[in-house]
């Protein structure tokens, strides 16, 4: 057959080609934000594709160098704002550590509880924004009925729905009211049937797997590399989880899988398999709440910190995010603002890997390469 | 793989995964005929998920933080709320309280009784600004100021929402707490 | 599939060398950021390392001379007692001069510091590296080379604060439009009234 990926022109079939610079333009219904790829093409082969970022940049490093520390946690539930619970939580987190204090294991269960759930919610959009991407209606109806659940049990949590402001340094703002952890074990045994169902009407379906197998294929080394991390690095194969390798807030004391690429279709490292590794989080994620409502104790959800806390140090900590390792870099000089805050985004890599993956993909690849990264431009551009 | 075996194993994996699918959507249309036994959405997969929203509204829990309110009674001007907010969307301005002016007020029993110093002379909350975190409801010494459960009050402009708490006009009903 | 579309589909284009894949999971020896300076001093030289800072709160780090950084990144990436096959991050943080007299709880001062954190999977460590540069005209050497995730790391140090990384096959700005003036994140930034004829809002 043919080989289409070698440039053709007057020499190789006689036919005078040029190359078409088309835009995959800011706006567009599969970039899953505000992202232009320049794509330089040869018909449908790709050459070179350039991402432009920065539409979404809303400074979020010089805000949080003028706030105070607990003013600056409604801007990190803004930069990826489909997993705010965990961008919190990674911020909070360094904090801590900075002043030297633990949260009560109280606070620490229902962090855990509440960072378990944001991952299921967020899950589901990124694999029925996929299966939407790939023209498929159904899944993405279903998964959003299911994150409806999740959203509402968050509103009966702590108030808001998408963006909360619900962990503080000491602990969480609000304790549970009673009758929640009734309503989180009633929905983990609502959504396991639930996710056979996605899988049947997503994951093995023929036309989803013949677009998605064998595409984009990112080898072990090439992905730690690029700086991939969390499922995107899971997906190729390799066994790294933040929660289990180094625990936070409690995390050594739950049981679950680390999920990785096992090529059950495809090979490992395509964007199959890192879907994958994202529906069988979902399944490990249930197992974690489980644990966590079964073994919460009682006790107080807030410890004793200032109201406006002082810290000096400097840090970085990494947790893992659904999108991977969210890392935050605090330089803190004791005053009541942090001097600097840079926050290590996993999207951002991500997208990186853009411009040497798309070269030889046909621009409907592109598409399905995209929505298996899995990438929020909020938290790209911050 | 031989072509010709390609060719019916194509057909067949197109007919296995319809007909999955459409099992799916088979099962789901059985299950949800049948009204809903309990509003609220929490008997999970009792019937549909859909509602005729706007003449039927969910009912939303009430430590839900949607449009804040302000009770003018029990506000003593300290700043807090406006010092803390992280977009600066409230607008403060006092002044000492003259003597013909009852400097020994107190604000009512059910904002502390807190002595009153200062006179309040604006308090402006813009809530196209406010990103609803909650910061001030928490700092306020009296409670004056809250999150009511109120989503539903979109304006042609922008201006128009710029709340001024101490001439309160709305074309809403007052909120309930 | 047919074979033709798994040919297509397969093909990747790297063209930069990559980190080795550490095979032996789980014989994890993590250092402290003691024996890293020791092993820089041996390998590379007295002069590499400046100083180590393990007595404040949070992560130790070495810092090191801004000529060695390759050199120095290249060996903890491969040498077997580190393996540091992961970037993390790279980072900036600006410390304006100090007048004379003032007490600050900050450990440097007008330079610009750039923050290197490897990580390594196999030892499970976190090593943090700093160069600390000239304020003024702050240039450092690309390792891009070792590393491709260093690529748009670097691109937004040098937007965000100015730094020059040499050897970057890709020096522009990325998260702020191509004519913008200035470097937001220093501290000494005065934002712009107009952009293009558009107010900036504060």
């Amino acid at each position: 057959m043919q080989d289409f990926t070698s440039p053709q022109n007057e020499e190789t079939v006689g036919l005078k080609t040029e190359e078409l610079t088309i835009n995959m333009g800011p706006q567009h219904p599969s970039t899953h934000g505000v992202l232009r790829l320049q794509i330089h093409s040869d018909g449908e082969v790709i050459r070179a594709a350039y991402p432009d970022i920065g539409y979404l940049h809303r400074c979020f490093e010089k805000h949080s160098e003028s706030r105070e520390y607990v003013q600056v946690i409604p801007f990190t539930d803004r930069m990826d704002y489909i997993a705010a619970m965990s961008q919190e939580l990674g911020y909070v987190l360094a904090v801590e550590k900075l002043l030297g204090f633990e949260a009560p294991e109280r606070a620490q269960g229902i962090r855990v509880i509440v960072c378990e759930l944001q991952r299921i919610a967020s899950h589901l959009l990124a694999v029925a924004t996929y299966g939407l991407d790939m023209g498929g209606f159904a899944p993405f109806i279903n998964a959003f009925r299911d994150r409806e659940h999740v959203l509402r049990l968050f509103e009966e949590i702590c108030g808001a729905r998408l963006l909360y402001n619900y962990i503080r340094p000491g602990g969480v703002s609000r304790d549970l009211s009673p009758g929640v952890l009734d309503k989180i074990k009633d929905f983990v045994k609502y959504l396991k049937p639930c996710l056979d169902e996605f899988n049947e009407l997503l994951t093995y379906n023929s036309i989803f797997v013949s677009r998605t197998t064998n595409v984009g294929i990112v080898t072990g080394e090439a992905a730690i590399s690029y700086g991939f991390s969390g499922p995107n690095l899971r997906g190729s194969g390799i066994d790294v989880d933040i929660r289990r390798d180094a625990p936070y807030s409690g995390y050594d004391k739950y049981e679950f899988d680390v999920c990785v690429g096992l090529a059950e279709r495809g090979t490992v490292g395509d964007c199959w398999n890192r879907y994958f590794v994202r529906v069988k989080e979902m399944y490990q994620s249930l197992r974690i709440i489980s644990q966590a409502v079964e073994a919460l104790p009682a006790g107080d959800a807030m410890g004793k910190v200032a109201k406006s806390p002082k810290p000096v140090g400097e840090i970085y900590m990494e947790t893992e995010c659904p999108r991977g390792n969210l890392g935050y870099h605090i330089v803190a000089d004791g005053s009541k603002k942090p001097w600097r805050v840079k926050a290590k985004s996993p999207c951002f890599i991500a997208t990186s890997s853009l411009d040497e993956m798309c070269r030889g993909m046909m621009i409907a690849d592109v598409v399905s390469y995209l929505g298996s990264i899995d990438i929020v431009l909020g938290e790209v551009d911050r | 793989m031989n072509p010709i075996r390609e060719y019916f194993q194509n057909i067949y994996d197109a007919v296995t995964s319809t007909y999955k699918g459409m099992r799916v959507t088979g099962r789901s249309f059985l299950k949800t005929q049948g009204f809903r036994k309990v509003r609220g959405g929490y008997d999970y997969g009792a019937g549909p998920v859909t509602i005729s929203y706007p003449e039927i509204k969910d009912d939303i829990p009430s430590i839900s933080r949607n449009r804040l309110f302000m009770h003018q009674d029990g506000c003593i001007a300290c700043n807090q709320c406006a010092v803390i907010c992280p977009v600066e969307c409230i607008t403060i301005e006092s002044r000492k309280k003259s003597e013909d002016e009852n400097p020994e007020a107190r604000t009512p029993a059910e904002f502390g009784s807190k002595p009153v110093k200062l006179k309040l002379l604006r308090f402006d909350i813009d809530e196209a600004l406010c990103c609803f975190c909650g910061l001030c409801t928490e700092v306020c010494p009296t409670e004056c100021i809250v999150h009511t459960t109120e989503y539903e009050y979109s304006k042609f402009d922008r201006d128009n929402l710029i709340y001024d708490y101490l001439n309160f006009k709305d074309e809403n009903p007052l909120p309930k707490g | 599939m047919s074979e033709s579309k798994g040919q297509i589909a397969t093909r990747t284009y790297h063209s930069n060398p990559v980190a080795p894949v550490p095979q032996v999971l789980g014989s994890a020896v993590p250092k402290s950021i003691d024996d890293v300076a020791a092993a820089l001093r041996q390998k590379i030289g007295a002069d590499s390392v400046v100083l180590v800072e393990k007595e404040h709160v949070g992560t130790p780090y070495v810092v090191v001379s801004p000529s060695h950084i390759v050199e120095i990144l290249k060996f903890l990436r491969d040498d077997e007692r580190f393996y540091c096959s992961n970037l993390n991050v790279v980072s900036a943080v600006d410390y304006p001069p100090r007048a004379e007299g003032t007490e600050s709880l900050l450990k440097a001062s007008n330079v610009i510091e750039v923050v290197y954190v490897v990580q390594s999977y196999v030892h499970r460590h976190h090593v943090m590296v700093k160069v600390r540069l000239d304020r003024s005209a702050p240039k450092v050497a690309s390792v891009t080379g070792l590393f491709r995730a260093a690529n748009w790391y670097e691109r937004e140090c040098f937007d965000m604060l100015g730094v020059h990384f040499e050897g970057h096959p890709n020096h522009k700005r990325i998260l702020l439009p191509p004519d913008w003036v200035g470097h937001p994140l220093r501290k000494d930034y005065e934002f712009p009234e107009e952009y293009n004829g558009m107010k900036v809002p504060l």
